[in-house]
């Protein structure tokens, strides 16, 4: 099927080695993710005739791989510094589109500098750089001439600890990130009402959009921060650790929430909780002290290991 | 065991009594201050007082309505020249200043906050009433300005570092500039508490006499503009207290309570401010 169309979305997104080439032959799977597409690869969907549009991509799940993934966005050699001491020492790894791709490992390991390299938000902190390509379709965002604000539109974040703007209300909180940039959206209610559907928060906050955003319980908080981001029309949200200040319930809800969100948006989730990796992403990548160790379905990362430190790690042996 | 605790218990007690003791005696002078004023102003406090001009020297009545407008005036200008600066710097100073230069600024800030009054006095009278040829209001809003900056400046700095980093990583992380995440969120929020530090600077320097006496100076009449010489009622109450004359005594009294109402109330306004805002949250 499609062979042509799959081959010529290649180039645009990234260049494949010949091995991954060669792994495109005896599959379909890149359709699978592409077909569905909505408004942020509607080009790319458009051009692949929806040849799969209708088939769900959970069945050709079992043939998606690493080397066969269509990545959103890669990193290539990717090197961060906070001074002089190196904290990522070269990750390349593709971030597959519309999928959930969860980054686990020890403290230290440099999951949280990785997801902040791939808006340019590590270079915030004083001291910090990083080197190496990261590239967003086809575009190396770390060129020059790339404004990181522009960056940071697309690839929208979550953080760790809830952090609703105290000044705001529930309602101005979603609004933030048009109104803070200046625009004016025709009709703030709808996407008010629509971010929080979205987040599945309307129902618990309809009635006090007026009140301040940071009197709601953590996991609200949380989610009001989610839709915020979402209200740019993120294509990638990157969300560091965003349960690890959330009780069990409220991660549950945050957890039911990156799934609906994996219909629409690529994720890429940090997590130090190696079952809420298991539960929510498709690809699963293993850092230990600044390197990629491993990189892989997440069944087969939780399952079958290559490598012997991520073994040692998901089985709770160190970390 | 027991003694050990009935020790600890003894200790607590006088500790506390100690402390309660320290702080009676700190309000003393604060009390007596008010009282004192208050018992020795109000009597000569009537509605001539806000309306009339001083009354030439022998005659009974008259009031100080050239000095109080002219005290608020003073404060305006104030505001109007050593806020926006001060602010700003204050910004500069949480933003960018770990740079060497950041840290000259916040030396010289603190250095500044404790040049004497008197002495920001005459260098406005060198810089300003010399080259003007003038005593005005103008002259006296310039300083008190420079001696609400250092407060404004490091109220400002301490209070943009007081608001949570995470607030930053959100503006940013939603694409904003770094000019609007400063302005529109780091700003913002500190705003209430930056207010309330403005407010206690401006009441203080509602009150200083030292750099008005050769700046703003002082005048019997109404001043016109802010080019002219300008009474004020911290001016007024040294002018008419070392004065020889009873009336004039009692008068000084009298500016005395208002000015202390004047301060009180921003001081006030102040601390509402800061219970609005701890009540938003």
């Amino acid at each position: 099927m499609s062979m042509p169309t799959s081959l010529s979305s290649i180039p645009k997104t990234t260049q494949f080695t010949s091995i991954e080439s060669r792994s495109l032959q005896g599959t379909t799977v890149n359709t699978g993710p592409q077909g569905t597409t909505s408004k942020a690869t509607g080009k790319r969907a458009s051009r692949s005739d929806g040849a799969s549009a209708d088939e769900p991509s959970k069945a050709r799940w079992d043939e998606v791989s690493v080397s066969t993934l269509v990545p959103k966005m890669r990193t290539e050699g990717l090197r961060a510094y906070f001074g002089q001491a190196e904290v990522l020492k070269g990750i390349s790894l593709p971030v597959a589109e519309k999928q959930v791709t969860a980054v686990i490992g020890p403290s230290g390991c440099g999951k949280s500098t990785f997801v902040r390299c791939l808006n340019r938000m590590h270079e915030v902190v004083p001291g910090a750089r990083a080197t190496g390509q990261v590239l967003l379709d086809a575009q190396d965002i770390y060129q020059a001439e790339v404004d990181p604000v522009r960056v940071r539109r697309r690839v929208g974040m979550v953080f760790q600890k809830p952090n609703p703007f105290p000044t705001m209300s529930i309602r101005d909180n979603v609004l933030a990130g048009l109104r803070l940039n200046g625009e004016r959206p025709d009709d703030p209610d709808a996407v008010v009402e629509k971010m929080l559907h979205r987040v599945a928060l309307w129902d618990e906050v309809k009635d006090i959009l007026g009140r301040a955003g940071t009197g709601l319980s953590g996991g609200q908080q949380q989610r009001l921060c989610i839709a915020r981001s979402l209200a740019l029309e993120p294509e990638v949200l990157l969300m560091d650790e965003p349960c690890s200040a959330l009780d069990p319930i409220a991660t549950a809800r945050v957890e039911e929430l990156i799934h609906e969100l994996r219909k629409s948006y690529t994720i890429v989730i940090v997590t130090h909780n190696m079952q809420q990796a298991a539960r929510v992403a498709n690809f699963t990548a293993f850092f230990y002290l600044g390197k990629l160790i491993e990189y892989d379905r997440t069944d087969v990362i939780f399952t079958r290991p290559k490598e012997q430190r991520t073994e040692d790690y998901i089985t709770g042996r160190f970390g | 065991m027991l003694g050990a605790y009935a020790r600890r218990k003894f200790t607590d007690a006088f500790v506390r009594s100690a402390c309660v003791l320290a702080a009676v005696i700190a309000l003393i002078p604060l009390g007596s201050v008010l009282y004192y004023v208050t018992a020795r102003g109000i009597g000569s406090i009537n509605l001539d007082f806000f309306t009339e001009l001083p009354k030439p020297v022998g005659e009974a009545g008259g009031g100080m309505a050239n000095a109080i407008v002219g005290t608020l005036k003073l404060v305006f200008l104030a505001c109007a020249f050593g806020i926006p600066p001060g602010v700003l710097t204050g910004v500069y100073l949480a933003e960018f200043g770990h740079s060497r230069f950041g840290k000259m600024v916040r030396f010289s800030a603190d250095v500044m906050s404790g040049v004497p009054s008197i002495t920001v006095g005459i260098f406005v009278y060198s810089l300003v009433v010399l080259t003007t040829k003038q005593f005005s209001a103008l002259a006296g809003g310039i300083a008190l300005a420079v001696l609400m900056l250092p407060t404004v400046t490091r109220t400002t700095e301490e209070l943009l570092k007081l608001v949570p980093e995470s607030l930053r990583e959100a503006a940013l992380g939603l694409g904003l500039p770094k000019w609007r995440a400063t302005l529109r969120v780091m700003l913002r929020t500190a705003a209430p508490g930056i207010a309330t530090g403005v407010m206690l600077a401006v009441a203080r320097v509602a009150g200083e006499t030292a750099p008005l006496l050769f700046t703003a100076f002082n005048n019997r009449f109404w001043a016109n503009g802010l080019n002219e010489p300008t009474a004020s009622l911290p001016v007024n109450i040294y002018t008419y207290a070392v004065s020889p004359y009873e009336e004039w005594h009692r008068q000084a009294w009298a500016a005395a309570l208002v000015l202390l109402l004047m301060v009180l109330l921003l001081n006030i306004s102040a601390r509402l401010l800061v219970r609005s805002r701890v009540g938003a949250r």
